[in-house]
């Protein structure tokens, strides 16, 4: 084991799992990956992190061949074996994390919507009459 | 391992000889000169989304201890502080991330890939700067083997997300002994 390699670390209620993601980083970044740990972890599908905590769950990515303690308590994989989790659960669980964005997304528009004043609600609608901040077609990311 | 040296216990009517002459100019020189390192990244790190993520330092400002040897590395394991002497050691650091208004930013210390106990922060980003955030200050026994601390950052952006690295914004990682027991 490299200690150049990533590793993804979920910890839940149910257990922990680290599996060895190699080194190449935009690799071990990848949210399919990263999904594919949290459907065999039994992860939440919500990203907020405040919650995971009273929740039981963690999910972190660190260089290196982790600490023994940690390996020895860990259902210990690779990257291979999250490849082949079942693309549905995966497809599930990514999608209820898109919409855990989406409202993260709302909330946030509502609060600034909240700040603006008359002169600034014109000028806003001025801007989604026109298309919206990312032209005609959308919003951008 | 090296041992943190102990101040020599002399005795009412005790000569102190030339070993502990020698124990007591040790003490003072481990003191004088106790562990410490102060790390930073020169390039920016990219993060996953709804993660939390060490983050690597490839610079050192500073890596002394008394014998020499540091307790961290630019070529290998760069995210973390090994300590090789026993003790308690605070941690401090900061990171930045790269401009967005979505989700949280956070930044965290783990012990041995767990997060510690008080050692999390939580602030709301802003879309029109690159924030950057300092974390808590914490105290953890390291074991002087194989015990580490890491730094890790967290966001909720919804796809990735840069640290920032520029000058003065850049991470950083500061780790200080404290006391030996």
């Amino acid at each position: 084991m490299s200690e150049l390699n990533w590793w993804l670390i979920v910890q839940t209620p149910a257990g922990v799992w680290a599996w060895d993601c190699g080194e190449d980083y935009e690799a071990a970044i990848d949210m399919e990956l990263h999904n594919a740990a949290r459907v065999i972890g039994g992860f939440v599908e919500h990203d907020d992190p405040r919650r995971w905590i009273d929740e039981g769950y963690d999910i972190q990515l660190s260089r290196g061949t982790p600490h023994p303690t940690l390996l020895r308590r860990a259902t210990v994989g690779t990257a291979a074996d999250l490849a082949a989790v079942d693309r549905d659960a995966v497809g599930r669980h990514a999608a209820g994390r898109a919409e855990f964005y989406r409202g993260q997304r709302l909330a946030a528009a509502v609060d600034a919507l909240g700040a603006l004043d008359a002169q600034g609600r014109q000028e806003l609608a001025a801007i989604l009459n026109a298309g919206g901040p990312g032209g005609p077609g959308g919003a951008r990311e | 391992m090296p041992d943190v040296p102990e101040a020599p216990t002399v005795l009412p009517g005790d000569i102190p000889d030339g070993t502990v002459w020698e124990e007591l100019r040790a003490a003072i020189a481990f003191w004088a000169s106790k562990p410490f390192a102060q790390v930073r990244a020169t390039s920016t790190q990219t993060l996953g989304t709804g993660a939390y993520t060490s983050l690597l330092f490839g610079a050192e400002d500073f890596d002394d201890d008394p014998d020499g040897v540091g307790m961290h590395s630019t070529s290998s394991n760069t995210s973390r502080a090994t300590p090789r002497y026993p003790g308690q050691y605070t941690g401090e650091g900061g990171a930045g991330f790269a401009a967005s208004s979505t989700g949280l930013r956070g930044l965290r210390w783990a012990k041995n890939g767990t997060a510690i106990n008080g050692g999390e922060i939580f602030m709301p980003p802003t879309a029109s700067s690159t924030p950057i955030y300092t974390s808590r200050s914490v105290q953890m026994s390291m074991n002087g083997t194989t015990d580490y601390m890491e730094l890790q950052a967290f966001h909720s952006h919804g796809s990735n997300l840069a640290t920032v690295a520029t000058s003065t914004d850049q991470p950083h990682m500061k780790v200080t002994f404290e006391r030996s027991s």
